[in-house]
């Protein structure tokens, strides 16, 4: 990745508060609230794992079954949870990468993998197929919807180094499309292009 | 402790309690240990804003909610790292770890051995009452053979832990026991903890009023005695160790409080060269040109 493209944002940062105890949690749009760095005074408060309120005092033990108590943490849950939403609408990087767009069949795979399926695309080149590759980056969040229109009706085989096809299975359950061609190899040893290559030309027969 | 100025008197005005109501029962051990922590801070005059309390998980680490200081309630015995990253990030801050035995000890007993080793300058405070409070009375690590408790119907069968002898081999560079009945004692102890320039653990009895009826207030008050009263070199590595071995040598009835051992070495701030030009929080990121430059020659 060139330096130059990246860019530090350090989000929502609080200002001096007029007194008032600092809301580390205060209910946002998008889920994030702004936050104070210890050391600011003015800005005290308690970061807190428990479920908590806007302060960050905790709403668990003796308050547990409290309705007051519950409606905070239904709404506490509920707010972070919306900051996946945000990431979907604000950031395009939850999908899968697509590599040689204009293929006849697509790789899919993951992580260190995707290596050895691109060395093996190549391979495959010089023989006269076209395979491109679609490789995830991200697995959560997802972005369903995208995701399923760039897998929909793409002649697909899934290259995993696991026995159960992990990331098959959480394609299948995100987006409803079954990959049923798999090259899997756990033995615990690296998968290699010429093996990738040998595999999926016993393979493209079967669509 | 960087940066405290102790006055005498009570010049501070400072509230540094809060007015959220703590979760323990009536009489336990943590409300004398609560007391002494605010005493020690008012004592030394500390900013509220500097000072950042981090604890675990169980009764007494809910001791940061009951302050209207900075605070991080962690996970189950991951104070020493997040006290860690806090002391790292920002060297200027005070900050002061409140847990348990279980929770620090038990769960968190790797993190504990190499905080001592580090020697970061962090205050270290263990509420130990031998149980699982929160969950209702299980052996903590400190629990003695043949305490029986839910989770020991038969009585505990293994060795308990030895704080006070694990830190000083571990290398902690300020080790003290103090007791949650004896307050002004206590708090003396936290404040020169804080004051001392690296790691501090200071282990409380603080006794569990509802769940542990054998380690009781009385109990420990027929047991301790204090170590300057003897008249203790805490200088004395060796001197220390053996102090640290009375418990178990007296079968628990003579169970000293007070300094073990104290040293000065460099903290791990002083060594560490990322920090040399004063807190990370306050130096200005690289620039693009600088990182590039950093790159290529080292990688």
């Amino acid at each position: 990745m060139p330096l130059d493209s990246i860019n530090i944002n350090r989000g929502k940062i609080a200002e001096k508060n007029n007194g008032e105890r600092f809301k580390r949690y205060s209910y946002s749009e998008d889920g994030v609230s702004p936050r104070a760095f210890p050391g600011t005074p003015g800005l005290e408060h308690i970061a807190a794992s428990d479920e908590h309120d806007e302060y960050g005092d905790l709403v668990s033990d003796a308050l547990s079954g409290i309705g007051k108590y519950v409606e905070v943490r239904k709404k506490m849950h509920g707010k972070r949870m919306s900051k996946i939403e945000s990431m979907l609408k604000n950031e395009s990087i939850f999908v899968p990468k697509v590599r040689d767009e204009n293929s006849d069949y697509f790789f899919v795979c993951f992580g260190s993998t995707t290596d050895q399926v691109i060395e093996a695309t190549e391979m495959l080149k010089s023989r006269g197929k076209k395979f491109g590759v679609i490789s995830f980056n991200y697995l959560m969040p997802l972005d369903k919807e995208k995701t399923k229109k760039i897998l929909k009706g793409k002649k697909l085989i899934d290259v995993e180094c696991n026995f159960t096809a992990q990331l098959a299975q959480v394609i299948m359950a995100n987006t409803g499309i079954e990959i049923p061609n798999r090259i899997l190899r756990y033995d615990g040893e690296v998968i290699t292009s010429a093996e990738i290559v040998e595999s999926a030309l016993g393979m493209i027969d079967k669509f | 402790m960087s940066q405290v100025v102790e006055k005498t008197g009570s010049e501070m005005k400072v509230n540094y309690g809060s007015k959220t109501k703590p979760i323990w029962c009536p009489g336990c051990g943590d409300f004398g240990v609560q007391a002494s922590i605010i005493k020690a801070l008012k004592d030394l005059q500390i900013e509220k804003s500097n000072v950042v309390l981090v604890s675990g998980i169980g009764c007494s680490s809910a001791m940061p909610h009951t302050f209207s200081t900075y605070g991080l309630h962690s996970l189950h015995g991951r104070i020493l790292p997040v006290a860690t990253g806090i002391k790292l990030a920002n060297n200027s801050l005070t900050v002061i770890g409140t847990g348990g035995d279980g929770d620090g000890y038990g769960i968190g007993s790797g993190h504990f051995v190499h905080a001592c080793r580090r020697n970061v300058d962090i205050t270290y405070i263990v509420m130990t009452n031998e149980t699982y409070g929160l969950t209702t009375g299980q052996a903590a690590p400190t629990a003695l053979v043949g305490t029986k408790t839910k989770s020991t119907p038969f009585g505990v069968i293994e060795q308990p832990i030895n704080p006070i002898a694990l830190a000083i081999s571990a290398g902690a560079t300020y080790v003290a026991r103090g007791f949650s009945g004896d307050p002004v004692h206590l708090s003396e102890l936290i404040k020169n903890g804080i004051k001392h320039k690296g790691f501090a653990l200071i282990d409380t009895f603080s006794p569990c009023v509802t769940f542990n009826h054998t380690n009781t207030f009385d109990w420990f008050r027929r047991r301790v005695y204090k170590l300057e009263e003897e008249g203790h070199d805490s200088s004395d590595i060796s001197r220390a160790f053996d102090k640290s071995m009375e418990d178990f040598k007296s079968n628990y009835e003579k169970m000293p409080i007070g300094l073990f051992y104290k040293t000065e070495r460099p903290t791990y701030e002083d060594l560490d060269i990322s920090l040399k030009d004063g807190p990370l929080l306050n130096q200005p990121l690289p620039g693009k040109e600088e990182i590039k430059k950093a790159i290529e020659e080292n990688i």
